[in-house]
């Protein structure tokens, strides 16, 4: 075809100056063919008509965070106004006013957490003392009952707090737990394996509204007559038991890519099985199930707030309690918009880091 | 794996000692009692005064009803905004890639609650419902769309489709092994649409089948006639075909990526016109990488339907739920929603298996 002529030919001239190399460029991308310009004309005028009053709602006519209730009922913009009026309740939702700096400083500490862990190396059992560490403490922060903090009930640890806390320690439970499940699936040993296909499927095809249920009304079941569970740990645990199987699904994709030689050469070095799993096994099919494991981890960051089903309080929650205000009813959009943007970019987070993690030096440390 | 089955049986002995302290034992027969609770729609007929059995029937019909819709809404979705994402057009494509970035990062329960609290709050009342040219009614009480009700001549028009389905499919295979001999290609889809309106028309005009099409209209403060769906359902539908249409748009993308270029260009170079390669060249070869992690995404799907119980829609999940509250028979109830999911996922991926199976690429 010509354009391909064209090509080899332009790209022969030494590049020219000024608007040309641009002008290639629409013509290339954008005006190739008279369908590609009707395509580009049309999808423009939509995009600049939507950005025109996506602009409007959001800036030109908002009310900024600083305005007033009684602005807002003018503004046929946006109403920033409404959620620095709500930001407490948003992010702390019904913990006591003036405990709230403990459900602050709790949040605080496990996104710190969360950061060293992810962008500072460390061996594995500083790493597993630091997070067992961070969830005890922040237990105890939330929790209170001791030192002259008061003590708060569960059910009103809200928000911010209790997703962060929630989704962190099921993460950190369910990882070990899947390459446990993983690695019998992986194994020879019959019975072993034939549970750990039957565990990890079955859990797989259910949906985890049901498994949150099944924590909040048969977990307490199961255990010793007269004891009793609070919810938070109740689904801390099926949600760990949960993604454990997610975790495990990701991981075999990792242990099948990995070539039976290297086993085998283990072996022939004179390691034990277990020398051959902590250091050959587990280091490559960890690597290779680095994409299935990211899209585990953000899909079950986004899904912590399937909680909010079986009564829990999580951000969509409180946002809902913000505008369930009769004063400031109309601005749930206001509020949804909020939530969308602190997960879209906690996930494109998680994203970046991980692909980092892909492309890097390979030691997942 | 001792210590497993130890903890299994003691699980196992609290769960019956717990029973026994609270005078119950596990037993389904609670199934046959009265249910006394209302749903919020449902394709068969109910009342409270039915059985639990007969809810969590409704509760089962309501989610595949739903799951079915957005499977298809999804699929579509994904289908164009895959192709958009290989657009050569860089715009279509940047808008198409935003598409997809922006749903693979935000909770689907946020898409589901924002579209619904946005929908009650600013659709209109039913009294100044917005509709459209063909009497679709949209107002804050749910979509109610026109619907054909066949008078007369059903038995008519049932065998004149099962005639007309054999007469394509018959077509079908004669353009094909036509194809296989001569290598010639014979129209497919005009003929079978034509022979479709034709017989319809046929029918019609002989005065053998008489269709009228129930129009929604306003009566004092309801709607009468068409067909209605509530809101949640709308609300659920839309979000979820949303949110998967992204997902399936990315596979979708793999797919078309993973047929080498090479394949265009020789198919650009026999002539054909861009329909013809995607439809002919491309689509195919995609099927094959896509049809796995399609069968997944549609498993998640059915799944996904059970955030239905945020806003209020009857679906299984949401009926168990209140079954529970009454009854106090979670290990029962859970039971047959595990059942229910494990036989549904079971038949999906039998379905993916027989159609991977069927799309592989045969050696000859």
């Amino acid at each position: 075809m010509t354009l391909t002529v064209e090509t080899i030919a332009r790209a022969n001239t030494p590049p020219r100056k000024g608007l040309a190399p641009m002008l290639g460029w629409l013509r290339q991308n954008l005006f190739s063919s008279w369908w590609n310009t009707v395509l580009t004309v049309v999808t423009l005028a939509l995009l600049v008509l939507f950005a025109w009053s996506a602009l409007t709602w959001v800036v030109l006519e908002a009310i900024p965070f600083s305005g007033s209730r009684a602005e807002c009922l003018n503004a046929t913009g946006a109403c920033w106004a409404f959620l620095s009026e709500k930001a407490n309740l948003v992010l702390t939702g019904t913990y006591p006013a003036a405990e709230r700096w403990r459900a602050q400083l709790a949040s605080g500490l496990i996104i710190v957490t969360i950061l060293v862990f992810a962008l500072v190396p460390m061996r594995l059992a500083i790493r597993a003392a630091m997070v067992v560490g961070t969830a005890v403490l922040s237990y105890l922060l939330l929790r209170g009952g001791f030192a002259g903090l008061p003590f708060v009930e569960s059910h009103r640890w809200n928000g911010l707090p209790l997703i962060l806390f929630l989704s962190a320690f099921t993460m950190a439970a369910a990882f070990p737990l899947g390459i446990l499940l993983a690695l019998a699936r992986w194994s020879q040993h019959r019975a072993l394996n034939l549970a750990a296909v039957a565990y990890i499927e079955t859990v797989r095809a259910i949906p985890m509204v049901a498994v949150l249920f099944a924590g909040i009304f048969v977990l307490p079941l199961l255990l010793t007559r007269g004891a009793t569970i609070e919810p938070v740990a109740a689904i801390l645990i099926v949600l760990t038991l949960f993604y454990a199987a997610y975790f495990a699904e990701d991981i075999r994709s990792g242990l099948q890519a990995l070539p039976k030689g290297q086993i085998e050469a283990g072996a022939s070095l004179g390691l034990t099985a277990a020398q051959r799993i902590r250091l050959i096994v587990l280091p490559q099919a960890l690597r290779t199930a680095i994409p299935g494991m990211t899209n585990t981890i953000i899909g079950s960051f986004k899904d912590t707030s399937l909680v909010a089903i079986v009564g829990m309080h999580d951000l969509l929650s409180t946002a809902r309690m913000a505008y369930a205000d009769p004063l400031w009813q109309a601005y749930a959009l206001e509020a949804n918009i909020a939530i969308g943007l602190f997960y879209f970019l906690c996930c494109w987070m998680i994203s970046e880091r991980a692909r980092r993690l892909g492309h890097g030096a390979g030691k997942l440390g | 794996m001792l210590g497993i089955a130890l903890l299994g049986l003691l699980a196992a002995r609290n769960v019956s000692a717990n029973l026994a302290a609270a005078g119950m034992e596990i037993d389904f027969s609670f199934l046959w009692q009265e249910a006394g609770f209302d749903v919020s729609e449902s394709l068969i007929g109910y009342s409270p005064r039915d059985t639990y059995a007969r809810v969590l029937l409704v509760g089962i019909l309501n989610t595949l009803a739903a799951a079915a819709l957005i499977l298809v809404l999804a699929s579509g979705i994904g289908l164009f905004v895959g192709i958009a994402m290989t657009s050569s057009n860089w715009l279509v494509r940047t808008l198409a890639r935003t598409y997809v970035e922006l749903l693979r990062n935000l909770p689907k329960l946020l898409i589901v609650i924002a579209l619904y609290v946005a929908m009650v709050r600013s659709l209109p009342h039913i009294r100044s419902a917005w509709t459209s040219p063909f009497g679709a009614m949209l107002s804050n009480r749910g979509l109610v769309l026109p619907w054909p009700i066949i008078e007369q001549g059903g038995q008519a028009l049932a065998m004149a489709a099962c005639l007309w389905l054999a007469g394509a499919f018959l077509w079908l295979r004669a353009a094909r092994l036509h194809q296989d001999r001569t290598g010639e290609r014979r129209p497919v889809f005009l003929p079978v649409v034509a022979a479709a309106a034709s017989l319809y028309a046929a029918l019609d005009l002989t005065g053998t089948l008489h269709v009228t099409w129930s129009v929604p209209k306003l009566a004092g403060f309801n709607v009468t006639g068409g067909v209605s769906l509530s809101l949640q359902f709308t609300a659920l539908v839309v979000a979820l075909s949303v949110y998967h249409g992204g997902q399936i748009g990315a596979i979708v993308r793999g797919g078309i990526i993973a047929t080498s270029h090479g394949q265009r260009e020789a198919a650009q170079a026999l002539g054909l016109d861009w329909l013809k390669t995607m439809r002919l060249i491309v689509l195919p070869q995609a099927l094959r990488v896509i049809t796995p992690p399609l069968g997944n995404q549609y498993s998640n799907l059915l799944k996904n339907t059970s955030i239905a119980l945020a806003i209020g829609y009857s679906d299984l999940l949401s009926v168990v739920s209140t079954s529970v509250n009454q009854t106090f028979r979670p290990i029962e109830l859970m039971v047959l929603v595990a059942a229910f999911f494990l036989i549904a996922n079971l038949l999906i991926s039998a379905l993916v298996n027989w159609c991977d199976h069927a799309f592989r690429l045969k050696a000859r």
